[in-house]
């Protein structure tokens, strides 16, 4: 493909950007603000704050937070019954990727109408969005830049990826102080989930330089300050560039898109309710072993990336490295747990193989899966 | 290619972009505007298209806004009556004819359906139509819309162009808006139509009425009349600018006392009145309530009818049938009478004989006045034969003097009675005329009266009644004249041009009716003639009755 194309929100980053908010909102011409957030930022306090700056700038708002991590269907029906009775014209979401993905949905579902699955999969809005600003509380899901949503079909059970360019919000706010008042948990959920995005925009099929850039550079970040992250919450510097992976990575995957892991992650979020870093830990490697023969220059790039030493070693031998370097970085910060550890049941392997058939994300997967290889990764990663 | 590169394609590629509220904005604003600039002209349409346009002349305003907006080589009117469609109108207007619409003709398809359609054809479409080869054609795309009266469809707008294509969708409701105004439109011009008719013929009944019709509302001003007002009381009318009645009719500043609106608005009945105006027209007025919706009173239609003449028939009958009986009575009487008095006469004239001589001069010269004393009851009572005779003598050659002397020896002690003194100046050498004799005397009669009346108040030393009889020329005409001058009180200036109508009187209750004059004016100008009236107040008056000399 010689013509492509990269697409982002406008940025705003730095410690104390979080004040831009209200200023942002107005820029896009809202004048009542419909602010999605959840009960754990609530309680962090960020929500107070925005809504304070909100006031200042003169808007009007209302807060919605009704939702849970791996947001639901019908939590998203509420959100957009709410918006539309509020006589809001603009939405700000303040949290991880969770709030993030409902203010999308409510935004998609407030302007073109009918229900969340009329517009599963690929480019299939037909009407703008009301403008969003999107500001992150954790550094992992990249949402906030990305042209993703994912939401849990409560009845199928499993994520439902609805990609359309439509769906990258108007502003990022990225401030790194959002992200010292996460658990390390969490804290070490997301880095994963930002360190997936990195690694499978990279050898994705359709990465391109401009995604390659912040792919590598999200990778090599997270590789350096993750574990600094997990281990000391207040650690500034770590977080600031926590905060700068998550976003690298979430512009690279939002253009490059991503691969099997998250193709099958989708599918073991909407039936457990694990935190989707999680599931990304537990399926990431694995992956990763299924795509080596693929592309061994990219996975030694990885490796590169990782700091690992890999000179004097070919394509091949270099490749496996990073998956090494993975396996080492997944267990130093906790995460190194099978999917059946996390929950999952071995009979719904099958299940869960055909759905990942299905979803978008596995079309750039490097190397094409047929259901047997789904169910074989499913397996060794249990 | 397959299906994983369109995905792929549609994942990262360049034609997926994020859709922007601006050019959504941008697109919503150029819809805007069409609309609007379509609305301009509908309101344009509607503003300029005047009631009286007939269906063409609409299609011909439409026609030269439509490409403003719409591509629009041709526009076209199909009427359906009874199911059978037709080109009503169309422009150009001889761009094309249709003879039958066959079942496949969009019109046919749009009046069945009730339902615009869009309709782009083929040549095989169009066979029915026969073009004017004088035009540029055949036509290519038509938006044909129906055209309602209510629910009713009674006809087909066609907008055609000769360019493919050249209709969307969306434009069929811009077409639809248009037809539903032109067939508002068409509609108004026709009830205008129909209205005007009815109006025209309401007015020309109207006016078509010889008496004059008001209509009056209640505030008393003139809403409509028929302009048929007798000319005296026209120029009246016209002078005045005010609009209320009182002051055009009646010259007032104020409504009239006891005005019958006042009734009417009472009673919400017709009232009926008898006016007599200053010129001394005799009016019976009508006057008919009319009602608005709320049942209140909003007008008054006046209908003033000319009585006059027939007021005056009926008095001449009247007073005919009087005459008739008082003369029927009279030659009953004189002719008893008739028969005593010659035996009274024969009686003393023998009596007379019967003394010859000298003897008893007294006796004789009593017995001599017994006979003249007959003999003048004997002409009296001749006279009233005669006089009862007059609807029995149309006309005849008479001699005025004669009549003169018969009416003064009935009358003279009447009006001697009064201490009047009657002086005749009767012209010896007048010519004999036609006439009838009664109906002469009848008239001097009256004008004797009315002088010994005009006499009867006035404190005067000497009453004087002057009957001259005479010839005349004038207007190469040759007159005889019979006057009767008084001394008495006149006529006030006011009354002059009253004194003919009927029943006007100055005289009280008791004495006159009123008809005397009117009834010798009438006898007068069945002889040709005329009466003139010569007063001054308070010296006195001259009537004088002018018959032709020529005539009869």
């Amino acid at each position: 493909m010689n013509i492509s194309k990269f697409v982002t929100p406008e940025i705003i980053f730095g410690c104390g950007s979080l004040s831009q908010v209200g200023e942002s909102a107005l820029r896009l011409g809202a004048s009542k603000v419909f602010l999605v957030s959840d009960a754990g930022v609530i309680n962090a306090g960020w929500v107070d704050k925005a809504l304070f700056y909100l006031k200042e700038a003169g808007l009007a708002c209302e807060t919605f937070s009704a939702l849970t991590t791996n947001p639901k269907d019908f939590e998203v029906d509420e959100g957009t019954r709410r918006y539309l009775a509020s006589g809001c014209d603009a939405l700000v979401a303040v949290g991880g990727g969770s709030p993030t993905d409902v203010a999308k949905a409510i935004a998609l579902l407030a302007t073109n109408g009918g229900t969340l699955r009329d517009y599963e999969g690929i480019n299939k809005i037909v009407h703008p969005l009301p403008p969003m600003v999107i500001v992150p509380s954790t550094a992992g899901a990249g949402s906030e830049v990305s042209q993703f949503t994912i939401v849990v079909d409560t009845v199928r059970k499993l994520k439902m990826s609805i990609i359309s360019k439509s769906l990258i919000p108007d502003i990022a706010i990225v401030d790194p102080e959002l992200l010292q008042t996460k658990d390390s948990l969490l804290a070490a959920a997301t880095g994963l989930d930002a360190l997936t995005h990195g690694i499978e925009s990279y050898v994705s099929l359709a990465a391109t330089p401009l995604t390659d850039i912040h792919a590598l550079k999200a990778i090599e970040l997270i590789s350096r300050n993750l574990r600094r992250a997990v281990a000391d919450r207040q650690d500034m510097e770590a977080n600031t560039n926590m905060a700068m992976a998550s976003l690298t990575a979430g512009m690279a995957f939002s253009n490059a898109i991503l691969g099997a892991t998250h193709a099958m992650t989708h599918q073991v979020d909407g039936l457990i309710d694990q935190h989707h870093g999680e599931t990304n830990a537990s399926i990431l490697p694995h992956v990763m072993e299924f795509n080596l023969d693929t592309s061994p220059g990219r996975f030694r790039e990885i490796a590169l990336a990782f700091g690992e030493d890999v000179s004097g070693l070919d394509a091949a031998a270099g490749a496996t490295r990073s998956i090494a370097a993975v396996r080492r970085l997944i267990r130093d910060i906790g995460l190194e747990k099978g999917l059946g550890q996390l929950g999952l049941q071995k009979e719904f392997i099958p299940l869960l193989s055909r759905n990942t058939l299905k979803d978008a994300c596995l079309v750039t997967n490097p190397r094409s899966a047929t259901y047997e290889d789904i169910v074989a990764i499913f397996h060794r990663a249990m | 290619m397959n299906d994983r590169e369109k995905l792929l394609e549609q994942l990262t590629g360049v034609d997926s972009s994020k859709l922007n509220y601006y050019v959504e904005l941008k697109k919503r604003n150029q819809e805007v505007l069409k609309q609007n600039s379509r609305l301009q002209i509908l309101h344009q349409l509607s503003r300029d298209i005047n009631l009286d346009m007939s269906v063409g002349d609409i299609l011909e305003r439409a026609f030269t806004k439509l490409p403003q907006t719409l591509p629009c080589d041709f526009l076209g009117l199909v009427t359906v009556k009874d199911g059978v469609l037709s080109l009503k109108a169309s422009m150009p207007r001889n761009f094309c004819k249709i003879d039958d619409f066959p079942a496949h003709s969009p019109s046919l398809k749009v009046i069945r359906d009730k339902r615009g359609g869009i309709f782009n054809l083929g040549p095989e479409d169009l066979l029915h139509v026969r073009h004017n080869p004088g035009n540029p054609g055949p036509l290519r795309a038509l938006a044909v819309v129906p055209m309602f009266k209510r629910d009713e469809v009674i006809g087909a707008l066609i907008v055609a162009s000769l360019s493919d294509g050249a209709y969307l969708r969306e434009d069929l409701s811009f077409v639809q808006h248009l037809a539903d105004q032109l067939s508002i439109s068409i509609l108004n011009a026709r009830l205008y139509k129909e209205v005007s008719r009815a109006k025209k013929e309401w007015e020309e009944t109207f006016k078509a009425v010889t008496d004059p019709i008001f209509l009056i509302d209640t505030d008393y001003n003139v809403l409509l009349h028929n302009d048929r007002l007798p000319p005296e009381m026209s120029a009246q009318w016209n002078k005045v600018l005010s609009s209320k009645c009182f002051a055009k009719l009646h010259d007032r500043d104020r409504p009239c006392t006891s005005c019958p609106l006042e009734d009417v608005r009472r009673s919400g009945k017709p009232v009926y009145r008898r006016w007599q105006t200053e010129g001394g027209i005799l009016l019976d007025l009508s006057y008919y309530p009319v009602f608005n919706e709320e049942k209140q009173l909003s007008a008054v239609t006046i209908i003033f009818k000319d009585v006059t003449e027939k007021t005056k028939m009926e008095a001449q009958l009247v007073h005919s049938a009087k005459l008739a009986a008082i003369g029927e009575m009279a030659a009953g009487v004189a002719h008893e009478l008739n028969s005593p008095m010659t035996v009274i006469i024969g009686t003393a004239q023998m009596l007379v004989r019967d003394f010859p001589g000298e003897v008893d001069r007294d006796k004789i010269e009593a017995l001599e006045d017994i006979i003249n004393c007959g003999l003048r009851c004997k002409r009296i009572i001749q006279n009233l034969l005669t006089f009862s005779r007059q609807d029995e003598l149309p006309t005849s050659e008479i001699d005025l003097n004669e009549e003169v002397e018969r009416v003064l020896s009935l009358i003279r002690y009447q009006i001697n009675r009064s201490q009047v003194e009657i002086i005749p100046h009767l012209d010896p050498d007048l010519p004999k005329i036609n006439a009838n004799g009664p109906q002469i005397q009848q008239v001097l009669t009256n004008f004797l009266v009315n002088a010994r009346d005009a006499l009867d108040d006035g404190g005067r030393p000497e009453k004087i009644i002057q009957v001259t009889t005479a010839l005349r020329r004038r207007d190469k005409k040759t007159w005889i004249v019979l006057s009767v001058r008084d001394n008495g009180t006149g006529i006030a200036p006011e009354a002059l041009p009253k004194i003919f109508t009927p029943f006007f009187t100055s005289k009280e209750a008791t004495k006159g009716t009123g008809l005397g004059l009117s009834v010798s004016l009438g006898i007068a100008e069945s002889h040709g003639g005329t009466i003139e009236v010569d007063s001054i107040p308070g010296e006195g008056s001259t009537f004088s009755l002018l018959l032709p000399l020529e005539q009869l």
